[in-house]
């Protein structure tokens, strides 16, 4: 069979893009696939040069050891309860912030929309912010890490948008059909909302695990620790600052392989998020996008 | 009725509260009136970012030993953002450690109270003897004002960065130790070009280069120091009219780039001058020869370091310091003697002269008293360390955390200033040896003493750094001409900020001598 000019040019286009996008994700998985290989190999081979493609001996010291580790488990327990109860609360807020804004006849609604744009363009700073929470009696609890980021005018704004492009005649029929605005609002909004629902969750759910400012400046004890404090002290504070010490000396040294595996179950578990609402994330960005 | 009753409790409620508030706590006040411990809000070392309780061994130990009640204050000193919180919550505590980056913010806010060298001198003799062994420049230092200090600067005189060379590769291409630059350079080419590790490959090289701490003994030979790892301060010198100039601007710094460029033109130095991890180069048997902090050659302290892998990966590795080379002319090499501040102890501004005899008190057992040191530094023997076949302390495992560490207070105490016999028990005999080889060093002080504010380098330094590493790359690598380039990089680096920078440390210099 003779493949015709057009059918070519399509394959080959085809092929040059598959392969664009091959070398891409090769680029992006690389480092993890580095990581994982490092944080298996024997401390001979984690410290070897040159790119690391196959591992060179197996070993789970390192997760053993990182997994003795008290302070892993507090950063565990401290970054999945921030993230799951910090995300729920707040899509929560914006949710019930967005859903009347959307609405066109809500009295002062421009007004109240400007009120809460006013603090995302004019923060009140690192020091009064921290001053606010020691004075609320916040400092050094988990809550201190949850409630001062509670409300984002920027995502409540994404929300509103994307619930604003829902047809309003959908809600009409269904209040002609009988609905309360409860059942409307559960049987009918709810459900159509879960693209962005799902797209703002995960912002909101990535930025709680990836944090370690706020946990930084308004925490102190070792039991409120998260995990990206445990993998700034890692990875860039002096060796001594490791999760555990060499078994010798006076001075710690986190070893490769320990760095390697700490990282590795500090970000594991959000990337491996990402795939499963991946189908929602397009959807609603692009959908919230398109009305302002 | 019911209304009444509602009133009744909660006013109970607040009147409760409010007593609740104002009860002192059993540490502030002894249950039978008797004279109460004296209350110290301590700022101390974190164990791998982590904290002791009110409760742990070491505190209860300090409080017993010295009629105190330690509160410890959980904020990492090293961490300038959270110490600024501190700063702004306005609760200092009595004691706190300030990083050197971080001591001229602190001066700035009027926070501390000053420490009279009188007191220190009566309270804790040994702390100030201490002191002035490890800052003989003291009265030069800009905490030091007319007898009193604004902070305690901690710290032990630290050895220089050393050199190693694989002596099994020297056997093998028929070399000795080389003691001279003629010589360092004919050992590169041996090592280049004559097969050392025997494997038939031509994939070995003298040295490699990320930065000035790895040429820091070459810098030595040029009559230099160039600040990188331990070495924190950048060095000056005089020029022939009297005149300060920074070493990076000194003809020495010039004759010693040449000298590296001649080094990386017949490839002598691996050729990935920046991004290779140049540890791994040598414990993979690329590199032979090395240079590192100190410690860095003490396979019993780092365990896990480059150095110990190097044998790990090829058990039949020798090594040993390469001495001080001689100059290009056979002049000795010069060593500054940096005596670099770790940190200082600082004092709030409420803190009694009672608290604060208290506090000096505390320090000054660290360095009297071998039991208390060791108690604060690693705790008990034979629970959480043993000290091994070369008088090292190595943490038990069952104390082998920092979690464990912290949970017992220990480390958060210390005191980095150390005797010599405190100083065998943290690094073995590998230290006394290294000390003895240093000790044949010539060695000058600086002419510009660690620990001097100079408000220039804070707004300049960044510039001016940055206008030195890209010369020091680009003149090595070949990528400028020294002969057309040296002078324009002279102008620059002045614009930069060196002007002010020369300046400023002309008149610090002189305002020293006057």
């Amino acid at each position: 069979m003779q493949l015709n000019r057009f059918q070519l040019r399509t394959d080959f286009w085809q092929v040059l893009i598959y392969g664009f996008l091959a070398v891409m994700a090769l680029i992006m998985i690389y480092p993890f696939w580095e990581l994982f290989i490092v944080s298996i190999s024997p401390a001979e081979e984690a410290s070897k040069t040159g790119l690391k493609i196959i591992p060179q001996g197996f070993t789970l010291e390192a997760y053993k050891e990182v997994f003795q580790s008290e302070q892993i488990w507090y950063g565990f327990m401290n970054t999945i309860f921030r993230t799951v109860v910090g995300t729920t609360i707040s899509v929560f807020l914006y949710f019930c912030t967005a859903y009347p804004l959307s609405k066109k006849n809500l009295v002062g609604r421009n007004w109240i929309t400007v009120f809460f744009l006013i603090p995302m363009f004019f923060g009140g700073g690192l020091i009064p912010n921290f001053l606010l929470v020691r004075s609320l009696g916040l400092f050094d609890t988990i809550w201190a890490l949850i409630i001062p980021s509670l409300f984002s005018t920027f995502h409540i704004l994404v929300m509103r948008n994307f619930l604003m492009s829902i047809p309003a005649s959908l809600e009409e029929s269904a209040f002609i059909d009988g609905a309360g605005p409860f059942t409307v609002l559960t049987k009918i909004i709810i459900p159509l909302s879960k693209p962005v629902l799902a797209t703002v969750g995960l912002w909101v759910a990535v930025n709680h695990w990836n944090s370690w400012l706020d946990a930084m400046i308004y925490t102190s004890s070792n039991e409120n620790v998260v995990l990206q404090t445990i993998v700034r002290r890692v990875l860039i504070e002096e060796d001594s600052a490791g999760i555990t010490d060499s078994l010798t000396g006076d001075e710690g040294i986190v070893s490769k392989t320990m760095e390697a595996a700490t990282v590795l179950l500090c970000i594991g578990p959000i990337i491996l998020a990402y795939p499963f609402l991946q189908k929602y994330f397009v959807k609603g960005v692009l959908t919230g996008s398109l009305k302002g | 009725m019911r209304r009444n009753l509602l009133l009744f409790a909660t006013t109970a409620l607040i009147a409760f509260t409010l007593t609740g508030c104002n009860q002192e706590t059993p540490q502030n006040k002894g249950d039978s009136g008797e004279d109460k411990p004296l209350r110290l809000a301590w700022l101390g070392n974190p164990s791998g970012g982590l904290y002791p309780k009110n409760d742990s061994l070491v505190v209860k130990k300090i409080n017993e030993q010295f009629g105190v009640a330690i509160e410890i204050v959980e904020v990492d000193s090293t961490n300038q953002q959270a110490m600024n919180m501190l700063y702004a919550s306005g609760e200092i505590p009595n004691h706190f450690l300030v990083h050197t980056n971080g001591i001229h913010t602190l001066f700035k806010q009027d926070l501390t109270r000053t420490i009279p060298v009188d007191m220190i001198k009566e309270a804790a003799p040994n702390l100030w003897k201490s002191t002035l062994e490890n800052y003989p420049q003291i009265e030069n230092m800009s905490i030091y004002q007319e007898g009193k200090l604004l902070a305690l600067p901690q710290g032990t005189r630290e050895l220089f960065p050393f050199t190693v060379v694989r002596t099994d590769w020297l056997e093998k291409v028929g070399a000795s130790m080389p003691a001279n630059l003629e010589e360092f350079k004919e050992v590169a080419r041996l090592f280049t070009e004559e097969d050392p590790d025997g494997n038939g490959k031509d994939d070995t090289y003298a040295m490699s280069i990320t930065g000035f701490s790895d040429v820091y003994n070459i810098a030595a030979a040029y009559g230099i120091s160039l600040p990188g790892g331990v070495i924190k301060d950048h060095s000056w010198l005089k020029d022939k009219d009297g005149q300060l100039i920074r070493a990076e601007v000194s003809e020495n710094y010039k004759e010693m780039l040449l000298y590296l460029a001649d080094l990386y033109a017949k490839g002598y130095i691996h050729p990935d001058i920046t991004v290779e991890d140049n540890e791994a180069l040598f414990s993979d048997g690329v590199t032979g020869t090395h240079t590192a902090g100190w410690t860095s050659f003490m396979p019993d302290y780092r365990p896990s370091g480059f150095y110990a892998l190097l044998f790990k990966k090829n058990p039949k590795a020798k090594t040993e310091y390469l001495p001080a080379l001689a100059g290009p002319n056979g002049e000795k090499a010069v060593y500054e003697k940096q005596s670099a501040v770790w940190r200082y102890s600082a004092i709030s501004k409420d803190t009694t002269d009672e608290q604060l005899k208290k506090i000096l008190q505390i320090l000054d057992a660290q360095i009297t008293d071998m039991k208390f040191h060791n108690l604060v530094w690693r705790g008990v023997e034979g629970t959480h360390y043993t000290l091994n076949k070369d008088g090292m302390a190595v943490a038990t495992k069952e104390y082998a955390t920092n979690e464990k560490q912290a949970g017992e207070g220990l480390k958060f105490f210390i005191l980095n200033n150390r005797t010599t016999e405190q100083m065998n028990i943290s690094f073995g005999s590998e230290g006394n040896k290294q000390r003895t080889i240093q000790n044949t060093y010539k060695s000058v002080e600086q002419l510009i003493p660690s620990g001097t504010i100079l408000q220039s380098e804070a707004e300049y330094g960044a510039d001016v750094e940055k206008v030195e590493h890209e010369f020091f790359f680009n003149v090595i690598t070949g990528n400028v001409d020294m002969k057309t380039s040296w002078d324009k990089y002279v102008k620059n680096w002045y614009a930069a900020g060196g002007n002010e920078m020369t300046k400023e440390v002309n008149q610090v210099y002189q305002s020293y001598n006057n």
